[in-house]
């Protein structure tokens, strides 16, 4: 069986007590690990010193290994119910104060739950269980193709980008691993998702689900846009090499998280976004996904921008067709969270927040029932 | 409404710098438009967060591009901001200036109006291929832009003339024998670039560029696409490094536009690459440098690379 089609994807995070890199095996992913894969360009790339340059032979010496890079990129499905363990590394925080107490998730009842994931910080792991500061961010990516399962493991999210269009709603995951290897003894077939692909019902994210609100908090417009990019880059260090090793340290971040959103208005109408970039204004954004009907309320996936500027705006005139207008944000760390989204009905409502200075946050409403940084 | 079927293009141009919302702005035949103004961002590098730090506005920098069809019942006041003065006798007669007149913008982007400018236009391109209606571009960079409330719609549009395909004739020679009857060049397409190597300059205290000046030698090319290879004596002029004149005219039948160069070389082509069995085709690109004007009654001794007539 070496056809695409054969192929799964799986992410489980490693154990919430990991203490040291890369640290002893995981346990092998099950029911609930499975991610909606699309493809991906996982890879183990092999690093070579200097050769051929002893004299006395024309010919080149043999190679000799200095190092191994392991990490690529996943693209799947933007799904509402599936990848919660991803949004959460990638971010890094998830509250797990008691539930119902303001951590994270929310029960709603009717085996329904509401996550909050917070940018934090700092990615590095730590397995303190000191308070909430409950850091272990980094999991196994597993890829069963060709009748093998490949493992990357451990491997930390350096990033991500969500596309929306109206033909397609996709996210892709850049990873980094300390090793990709081929692992034996694997049932791939109970790699089911937390959320049921239900053949782009209610877990699948569309355009029309997508509805997006800008502006200077707390007043927030709804804009309708043609299509939309997030790309997260939290910037950790890939190639951390040090003596004794094949393998790169633990990946830590080498600068500050950037996080930026690129839309397109399906229309020109006015100038008000031109109005923040001109008068440089701090700007809120929510992007709100809602689906369908799940237990009490809708499935729904929230990226939230508590504070941004407008980066860029054009509005070209391109012929006689429609004019659009491509507008840049970029976020910056904000205390403050407009109350819109943490009152009643808000993606946040009901959540006590812990990161400081927080320039991003992403929060869902799925079957998913675990806090990541405690299951 | 938010078709570009509404966007109404204008222009006017000035002398002081400053001159960004003076009265007398013409239709020009406009085709598409890409002008904005943005701020650079930066951010503050302060340490002892994992967070961006807000970005501040640096200098502003309204520009882009604006591409109007070459058309003779508009204005041809455009030519003056690229050239850099005009001469009336019987005509407009345009020729090439160190100082550069500006260039104020106005569009319609359905019902918003925006006005950019001053501008200087740091490049000009005329090009046109077969069936086309040729088209001027000019790129700009300028001070300041803002969302202006005056309708363009009032302004009158002007009986459209274009330069069509049928109506373009191209002739190339030897300088030394002046261009005649029997010069002309069957092309396939042309692109002619005025380099006018202007940077906008910025200071401190101000967001805004003052008044951009000329960083290096204004350049200019010609490239002709020839439907046939071996047309001409291009490799002749290219090897022997022969001194060339050429003009490039358009006559609608109610008026007439020639568009010149008094010495260009042959830079690049004459080889005729084989490609495959089909027709054999060249591209020739002529380096336009400074020459006297011989013109007759609008001769001048002056470096003009280019010079325009209008009639």
């Amino acid at each position: 069986m070496s056809q695409g089609v054969q192929a799964r994807g799986a992410f489980r995070r490693d154990s919430k007590t990991e203490a040291v890199w890369p640290g002893s095996a995981p346990t092998a992913p099950g029911a609930g690990h499975g991610i909606p894969l699309r493809t991906e360009n996982i890879s183990r790339r092999k690093l070579v010193g200097t050769k051929g340059l002893l004299q006395g032979s024309a010919s080149q010496e043999r190679p000799t290994v200095v190092g191994w890079q392991a990490g690529g990129s996943i693209l799947c499905d933007l799904r509402y119910g599936s990848l919660d363990r991803l949004w959460a590394l990638a971010l890094g925080f998830e509250n797990p104060i008691a539930s119902g107490s303001g951590g994270s998730p929310q029960s709603l009842g009717v085996s329904t739950f509401r996550h909050a994931y917070e940018a934090d910080q700092l990615l590095e792991n730590k397995a303190s269980w000191a308070g909430t500061a409950r850091h272990v961010r980094r999991g196994g990516l597993y890829v069963f193709k060709g009748g093998t399962s490949h493992r990357l493991w451990p491997a930390m999210v350096e990033g991500f980008t969500v596309s929306i269009t109206p033909e397609d709603a996709t996210v892709s995951f850049d990873l980094i691993g300390h090793d990709l290897t081929i692992v034996g003894g694997l049932d791939p077939t109970t790699w089911t998702p937390p959320h049921a692909y239900d053949g782009g019902g209610a877990d699948k994210v569309t355009m029309p689900q997508t509805r997006v609100y800008l502006g200077v908090a707390p007043t927030l417009t709804e804009y309708f846009v043609r299509s939309l990019e997030i790309t997260v880059r939290n910037g950790l260090k890939a190639d951390d090499y040090r003596s004794g090793s094949l393998y790169i340290d633990e990946p830590i971040r080498t600068g500050m998280r950037e996080v930026m959103m690129r839309a397109t208005l399906s229309r020109y109408t006015n100038d008000v976004i031109r109005g923040h970039h001109n008068a440089n204004q701090t700007v809120a954004c929510l992007v709100d996904c809602t689906g369908g009907t799940l237990g009490v309320g809708n499935a729904r996936l929230s990226f939230m921008m508590p504070a941004a500027t407008v980066e860029a705006i054009n509005d070209p005139v391109t012929g006689p067709g429609i004019i659009t207008q491509d507008f840049e944000i970029k976020t910056h760390g904000s205390a403050t969270i407009p109350t819109a989204w943490t009152t009643s009905g808000g993606p946040l409502y009901q959540h006590v927040l812990a990161a400081v200075d927080a320039d991003f946050y992403i929060a869902t409403q799925n079957l998913f029932a675990s806090n990541v940084f405690e299951e | 409404m938010t078709q570009g079927v509404q966007s109404i293009g204008a222009f006017h141009t000035g002398v002081a710098w400053a001159d960004s919302e003076a009265q007398g702005f013409l239709r020009m035949p406009l085709v598409e438009e890409t002008i904005t103004a943005n701020f650079d961002k930066y951010r503050s590098q302060i340490l002892g967060s994992a967070s961006q730090h807000r970005s501040n506005n640096g200098f502003r920098r309204p520009g882009g591009t604006i591409t109007c069809e070459l058309d003779l019942g508009y204005s041809l006041a455009l030519l003056t901001c690229a050239f850099g003065t005009s001469r009336v006798t019987t005509g407009t007669f345009y020729e090439m200036a160190d100082a550069l007149p500006n260039l104020t913008f106005r569009a319609s982007r359905g019902t918003i109006v925006h006005s950019s400018g001053p501008h200087k236009v740091r490049r000009m391109t005329i090009s046109q291929r077969v069936n086309e209606i040729a088209r001027i571009a000019y790129e700009v960079v300028g001070r300041t832009a803002s969302a202006a409330t005056a309708s363009l719609s009032a302004l009158t549009i002007p009986a459209s003339d274009p330069c069509t395909w049928g109506t373009l004739r191209v002739r190339v020679a030897d300088k030394a024998d002046a261009l005649q009857a029997g010069d002309e060049v069957d092309v396939a397409g042309f692109e002619l670039v005025l380099d006018n190597a202007i940077e906008p300059i910025f200071g401190s205290a101000s967001a805004d560029a003052v008044e951009p000046e000329r960083n290096d030698f204004r350049s200019a090319t010609l490239r002709l696409d020839l439907p046939r290879g071996g047309v001409g004596s291009f490799r002749t002029w290219r090897d022997a490094n022969t001194p060339l004149q050429f003009d490039i005219f358009w006559d609608t039948g109610t008026a007439s536009l020639l568009i010149g160069g008094f010495t260009a070389y042959v830079q690049e082509g004459g080889d005729v690459p084989l490609s495959g069995p089909g027709i054999l085709t060249d591209s020739i690109v002529l380096d336009i440098t400074a020459g006297a004007n011989t013109l007759g009654a609008f001769a001048s001794a002056g470096g003009s690379m280019l010079y325009a007539y209008f009639d």
